[in-house]
């Protein structure tokens, strides 16, 4: 099942030093990941711009789709597929 | 490091593709590329251009095209290369199964029960096929055929393109080619492949999976496009190679591994391309918006027809390969891949530089002309001009000789011979038709011209300089244009096709480009505004000038404060005002509000994040806006532009140009140097002004070709092997996808055949001269000091004369008070934008007057300058003066004269200017200082030079039309009204100034009234009206083939006997709904006989009923002898016997029990007002009285003056009333308006500046009948009235009993920027 997760909650990401994203920590939970596939997505600049990379990444518990806003640099966590 | 793009669209993709051509290559010159192709959809558009602005720059351009193919190339039962097509908007019939065609039989119709649909009532020409244009709004590249991109390798691989194009585009309709795999086989030769982006046949099969079907397609394609698949690279390399795309979308790693695996497999090459859009990242803003104006829909409804990111636009080679497809880190991709990857980067280089092609085409440029045996072209073109000197000349002076000598040496040396005689024979051709032609521009300066009879003025008489039109050191085409009777101009054309040949012979297509109003409206639309409010901004405009569309919403009221709020909202303010009710609302369905972005109160999105709403909030928006501002702004989480990761304390590398994605780094500000101002993005900026700005980029963006008012192309090889062709919307015509500038540049033959209306009026009105007063005119003999019609040109009353018709010329003529042709050659060019700019026209007009001396700087310039009294004025003087004070040689002078006239560069600039000082000294003895401010003057005044040659060809036809308004008013009124749209005013105001000058105009009547314009025997002066159609019989032409050359006593003779006695009776033509298709049947049924009744109208013109109501409205059916309101009472229903009778179309029309038409009640008679509001309304004019007569007595009392009366009137306050009749915003005036104001006793011009008219905008625009108030001024005989405070005419006569609006008078003029005299 998904769960699209509405806010977006924010996630703390760590890259390696070729900064690749490596793990992600959510909810006090640390997963190591690999990212499966990757997109951006640049939009919305009429209205509110939107600037993500996006990345579809597999650890061991999660299969997630995490994205980078490249307007603040953030981290987002936005769909978890159980 | 040499990568050349090999993808890449310009704007001449047209709606696909946001950049031009020369910011294209300004990009790939800085981004290091060594070439650069242009590939746009299915044309050549833009490559001409292109290829020489690349050569200019030093880039290598490489030639190409993207076609969309109609089937695959392997066999596709599921339909996966070319999905079916989905229904087309809007053409129901076809979706239906329904025959196309009508049935006009109804029982056989297969709609039969149902109310048939109602025919249009205006039937098509014949021989006119249904436009037909096909709709592919709203229809993904996806949902269409596959695409491939084509290469031209030399030469002939340049001629397949032509031909595969030509033959796609002739195939198909326009904007929609034919393009087949069968048609494509036959034209591979020199041709390069590469597969195309995603939507191309090899992408497409493998992303559903069909790795069999790709490989069978890139063989088959590698088979057609020749080389052998394992040949290596390069020039001798496969025809076909695989292209590499990546543009950071989900499936583009997977895309770019398969493709090279399958490129690994079969041995073709792979290449690494961008399928490039737009020339920097910001300008997919801009790309978005076009693709939304492509497919009618606007930014939010866009959806998936437009890319997810903005990745396509140009890179660098160092940009590519830090893609994911390139970077060694990344682990998802083969080594294989990686390897494949850099090769392509490289492969790309090697292929443009093996891709040459050279645009020129000189030695295909004459289509042989044939000459009897034993003549060459020369021998026969010298034979020719010593015929036509004998001919033109008497007697042949020693100059007439050793000029025509000169010409016909340079001619031969440039090899020019057959060019002239190709004009001749058009020439010949014309004569023999009795086509008025004559030629214009440069080419007056030749005697050549003028022997052989192309031009009319004779360039030793006037002093010209051959020069200007060849000369050795000219590397472009000598410029002929013909001037053709507009209404024959076609016959001319159709002799064309048929002596050359329709395979060598074409029409130079004119690119139309986006002006203010399709820019405002399209635009808006694409960004969200509400159409009603998009319509009422788009009429708010006074100009065509896209980017004065600021200018002119800011002086609206009511727009001006939305552009001095960038940050707030629009929409409480848009509401406020009642422009719109859902400005800001544009709500979807499941999405919020659209807000204008920016705003301090924003909360943000779903998807936005606590930290980026704060980003919104605290103003700052995005990196972008950074960039175009030049800040340097810090987004959070980052130090010193290092991104740091606050658990592990990771730092990304410094200096990083290109972000992980390969994305240059829109924190560190890099291409703000790039960025133009058309290249910025828009990002931060309020709606309104995201709606400027794209009007102001859109601007000048090519929209479609149309066909070019008469440029043709004759060649020696076929076209289709020189340039693409395709349909023109006129049907059978074919036009190259070139324009003017494009074939100049290729150095092709190119002949201007332009009409000219004021031929085809002269030509008219010659000819009505001859059958009404026996007089046959040569006007190639009238003399040239014919003092009267001086004397009119003098009191500028030139209404209808050719060119000094205009406001500006009716206000300098009194002052410069022309007295002699060449006076006149002076008025022609004088009073034009330029020189008013320039400030030439003061010294002029003073000189002229006598109220300064006639000077020269040195006497060597006197000859050179006598003409214009000293004042540099034409091209040929700038010429002259290089030539004779400063020792250049004639060839150099017309380089001088265009560099001058074009700055190219200051360093060139430098060089002639040097060169140029250092002769006048050397060669005449000018000190330093005199020199110096020779060259001033001259490049001062080269901006805005013009030809003396083609100011002498309009002078002399300026000063023919006016001998025949002084000596033949009415037969010039009908040649000038027949030969609508023509000149400055419109038809009411020549009808109103031909009764002032005592001509007889007389109301269409379907009693007497042809088809045209006709003159009317009216009796003379004195006698009563002849009742009926006229006179019994007219006096009987007398042929002289001699002029009559207008001495007093023949003089006094026509002005009493049969000048005098014509009238003009307006033509049915005026009236709207009567076109040319109903010429025949009206004037074969006047012949026939009166029309006694309505009903009888009805039956035998056929004419459509509310064209009918217009005619008893215009008052045409008044000769019948009914009321009009009676005669309107019974239209309906006798028009609707006759169509239920005749169709059996009963739809929404009363049931037919053939009873006899009832007869009207009693009804008030109509009262002149909306008599004349009835007249304008349909004619806008009326024959009986000018508008402003009915409020004289109104206009009395508030005590204004008549127009005739200002002369008198002494100066200071006044007050006029008057009807509008043109409205001009030169853009040489700075802000300033101009009205013409006409009253039943003349026209006044009437001023408003700036101030005023910021003031008095929206009454002057609302309302066609003003009341005007202000200060007269009189400088001589010219009178002006500066507006100090305009009111409606009506509103306030009504105050003092006068009459109220009439309901169908309108502004008559429109004048925008377009005149700008």
């Amino acid at each position: 099942m998904t769960r699209l997760l509405r806010e977006h909650p924010l996630i703390d990401a760590e890259l390696d030093v070729a900064g690749r994203l490596v793990a992600f920590r959510w909810a006090g939970r640390r997963e190591a990941v690999e990212v499966c596939n990757r997109w951006r997505v640049d939009e919305a600049w009429w209205r509110q711009p939107i600037s993500r990379d996006y990345f579809k990444v597999v650890g061991p518990r999660w299969l997630a789709l995490v994205y980078l806003d490249r307007l603040d640099g953030s981290w987002h966590l936005e769909r978890v597929y159980d | 490091m040499a990568y050349a793009e090999l993808h890449c669209h310009t704007n001449f993709s047209f709606l696909d593709g946001a950049s031009a051509v020369d910011e294209l290559v300004d990009r790939a010159l800085v981004l290091g590329l060594t070439g650069l192709a242009v590939t746009d959809h299915g044309g050549l558009y833009g490559v001409v251009r292109f290829a020489s602005a690349a050569r200019e720059a030093g880039l290598h351009p490489v030639i190409g095209v993207e076609i969309e193919l109609l089937d695959a190339f392997a066999p596709d039962p599921d339909r996966m290369v070319v999905p079916a097509r989905r229904p087309v908007r809007g053409a129901t019939g076809r979706a239906t199964g329904r025959p196309a065609e009508r049935s006009l039989d109804p029982i056989r119709a297969p709609s039969e029960g149902l109310p048939a649909r109602p025919r249009p009532e205006r039937t098509r020409l014949p021989g006119r096929r249904e436009p037909v244009k096909e709709d592919f709004r709203g229809i993904g590249a996806g949902s269409r055929g596959p695409h491939l991109v084509l290469l031209a390798r030399d030469a002939t691989g340049y001629r397949s393109l032509c031909r595969l194009i030509s033959r796609a585009n002739l195939a198909g309709t326009k904007g929609a080619p034919r393009f087949s795999q069968a048609l494509l086989a036959d034209h591979a030769e020199g041709l390069l492949a590469l597969s195309g982006c995603h939507d191309g046949e090899l992408a497409r099969r493998l992303r559903v999976g069909d790795r069999d079907g790709a490989q069978r397609v890139a063989e088959g394609y590698a088979a057609i496009f020749g080389g052998s698949a394992r040949s290596g690279r390069g020039a001798a390399g496969p025809g076909f190679i695989l292209e590499l795309q990546h543009h950071l979308l989900p499936e583009d790693d997977w895309l770019v591994a398969e493709t090279a695996r399958l490129a690994e497999q079969v041995g073709l090459p792979s290449v690494v391309t961008n399928d490039v859009h737009y020339a920097l990242p910001e300008g997919r803003e801009m790309q978005d918006v076009v693709t939304a104006i492509r497919h009618g829909r606007t930014l939010e409804t866009l959806a998936a027809l437009r890319r997810p990111d903005g990745e396509s636009y140009l890179k660098s080679e160092a940009e590519l390969l830090a893609l994911p497809p390139g970077d060694p880190l990344n682990g998802m991709n083969d080594p294989q891949t990686a390897r494949a990857w850099a090769e392509g980067l490289v492969t790309a280089g090697e292929i443009a530089a093996a891709c040459s092609v050279d645009l020129g085409f000189e030695r295909y440029r004459f289509p042989g002309f044939s000459v009897p045996a034993g003549e060459t072209p020369f021998s026969q073109l010298a034979e020719l001009c010593n015929t036509g000197a004998r001919r033109r000349y008497h007697p042949l002076t020693p100059a007439v000789l050793s000029q025509l000598a000169h010409e016909l040496e340079v001619i031969e040396r440039t090899g020019l011979a057959e060019f002239f005689l190709i004009c001749w024979d058009l020439m010949r051709f014309a004569r023999e038709r009795r086509i008025p032609a004559q030629g214009r521009g440069s080419a007056a300066d030749s005697i050549v011209a003028y022997v052989l009879g192309i031009t009319r003025v004779d360039p030793i008489r006037h002093n010209l300089l051959f020069e200007r039109f060849i000369n050795e050191g000219r590397t472009t085409y000598p410029d002929v244009d013909i001037d053709f009777s507009s209404e024959r101009r076609e016959e001319v054309i159709q002799y064309v096709y048929g002596r050359y040949g329709t395979e060598h012979t074409g029409m130079v297509c004119n690119i139309v480009t986006y002006r203010a109003r399709s820019v405002v409206r399209e635009v808006g639309v694409a960004l969200g505004f509400p159409r009603p409010l998009v319509d009422r901004v788009a009429k708010a405009l006074e100009t065509y000038d896209s980017v004065m569309v600021r200018r002119d919403l800011e002086a609206e009221g009511g727009f001006a404060e939305f552009f001095h709020r960038p940050a707030d909202p629009i929409t409480p303010m848009a509401e406020a005002r009642g422009l719109t009710d859902r400005m800001g609302q544009l709500r979807l369905a499941g999405k919020p509000a659209i807000r204008a972005g920016g705003s301090a109160n924003d909360k943000g999105g779903p998807g936005d994040s606590p930290a980026s709403v704060a980003w919104l909030q605290s103003g700052r928006g995005t990196g972008y806006a950074a960039a175009a501002t030049g800040a340097r702004e810090e987004p959070p989480g980052m130090v010193d532009g290092r991104l740091i990761d606050p658990e592990s304390g990771v730092l990304l590398p410094p200096e990083r140009r290109t972000d992980k994605l390969g994305r240059p780094n829109h924190w560190d500000g890099g291409h703000s140097d790039a960025a133009s101002r058309h290249a910025g993005s828009t990002v931060g900026l309020s709606n309104w002004e995201r709606w400027l700005e794209f009007c102001a980029r859109l601007d000048g963006f090519p929209r479609h070709l149309s066909i070019h008012t008469g440029g043709m192309l004759i060649t020696a090889a076929p076209l289709i092997d020189i340039a693409p062709l395709e349909r023109a919307t006129m049907p059978g015509r074919v036009v190259v996808q070139y324009d003017k500038r494009d074939v100049e540049t290729i150095k092709l033959i190119k002949l201007d055949l332009l009409g000219l209306g004021m031929l085809a009026a002269i030509d008219e009105t010659v000819q009505l001269i001859e059958h009404d007063c026996a007089v046959c005119l040569d006007l190639d003999r009238l003399p040239e000091d014919i003092s009267e019609v001086f004397r009119m040109l003098q009191a500028a009353d030139t209404v209808g004369v050719f060119q000094v018709e205009s406001r500006a010329q009716m206000q300098t003529l009194p002052k410069s008070r022309p007295n002699c042709l060449d006076d006149l050659v002076v008025e022609v060019a004088i009073i034009r934008p330029g020189p008013i700019q320039g400030n030439a026209v003061h010294p002029y007009l003073r000189r002229k007057q006598g109220l300064e001396p006639v000077t020269y700087l040195h006497p060597s310039l006197a000859p050179i300058l006598s003409d214009s009294l000293g004042v540099i004025l034409y091209q040929e003087q700038v010429m002259r003066i290089a030539i004779d004070v400063a020792g250049f040689s004639a060839a150099d002078s017309d380089g001088f004269r265009r560099a001058m006239g074009t700055w190219r560069s200051s360093r060139e600039m430098e060089k002639l200017h040097a060169r140029f000082v250092d002769g006048c000294m050397a060669i005449q003895g000018l000190p330093l200082e005199d020199a110096e401010e020779l060259f001033r003057r001259v490049a001062g005044f080269a901006s805005f030079g013009f030809a003396k040659s083609h100011a002498a060809a309009f002078a002399r036809t300026a000063y023919e039309s006016s001998f025949l308004k002084l000596f033949y008013p009415a037969q010039f009124l009908v040649g000038l009204v027949n030969a609508q749209p023509m000149g400055f005013y419109p038809v009411e105001v020549l009808v109103n100034d031909a009764k002032r000058h005592g001509v007889a105009v007389l109301p269409v009547d379907i009693n007497a009234s042809s088809f045209r314009t006709t003159t009317e025997w009216t009796g003379r002066p004195g006698e009563p009206l002849p009742a009926g159609l006229g006179i019994s019989h007219r006096p009987e032409p007398v042929r002289s083939p001699a002029c009559v050359l207008p001495d007093p006593a023949n003089r006094e003779r026509w002005s009493a006997e049969s000048a005098v006695g014509w009238g003009v009776r307006l033509g049915l033509r005026l009236v709207k709904g009567i076109g040319e298709e109903h010429v025949e049947l009206l004037d074969a049924e006047l012949a026939r006989g009166p029309y006694r009744s309505l009903a009888e109208v009805i039956e035998r013109t056929g004419l459509a009923e509310e064209t009918i109501e217009r005619l008893v409205r215009a008052g045409a059916l008044d000769s019948i002898g009914r009321p009009r309101r009676e005669l309107l009472w019974q239209l309906r229903e006798v028009a609707s016997r006759r169509t239920a009778g005749t169709s059996g179309r009963a739809a929404g029309r009363p049931l037919d029990l053939r009873l006899p038409a009832t007869d009207a009640p009693e009804l008030p008679p109509i009262g002149e007002t909306e008599r004349l509001g009835d007249a304008y309304a349909v004619l806008s004019l009326d024959a009986r009285q000018q508008v402003i007569g009915i409020f004289r007595v109104a206009l009395g009392r508030l005590g204004a003056v008549p127009n005739a009366a200002l002369n008198e009137h002494p100066l200071g306050r006044v007050r006029i009333g008057g009807l509008v009749v043109t409205r001009q915003h030169p853009m040489t005036a700075k802000g300033t308006v101009f009205l013409a104001l006409e009253d039943e006793t003349g026209m006044v011009n009437v001023t408003l500046w700036p101030d005023a008219w910021a003031r008095l905008r929206g009454v002057v625009r609302r309302h066609a009948l003003l009341l005007v108030d202000g200060q007269l001024q009189r400088e001589g005989d010219v009178v002006n009235v500066i507006a100090r405070e305009i009111r409606s005419l009506p509103e306030v006569a009504a105050g003092v009993g006068g009459p109220g609006r009439p309901t169908g008078v309108r502004q008559l003029g429109y004048a925008g920027g377009r005149r700008t005299g």
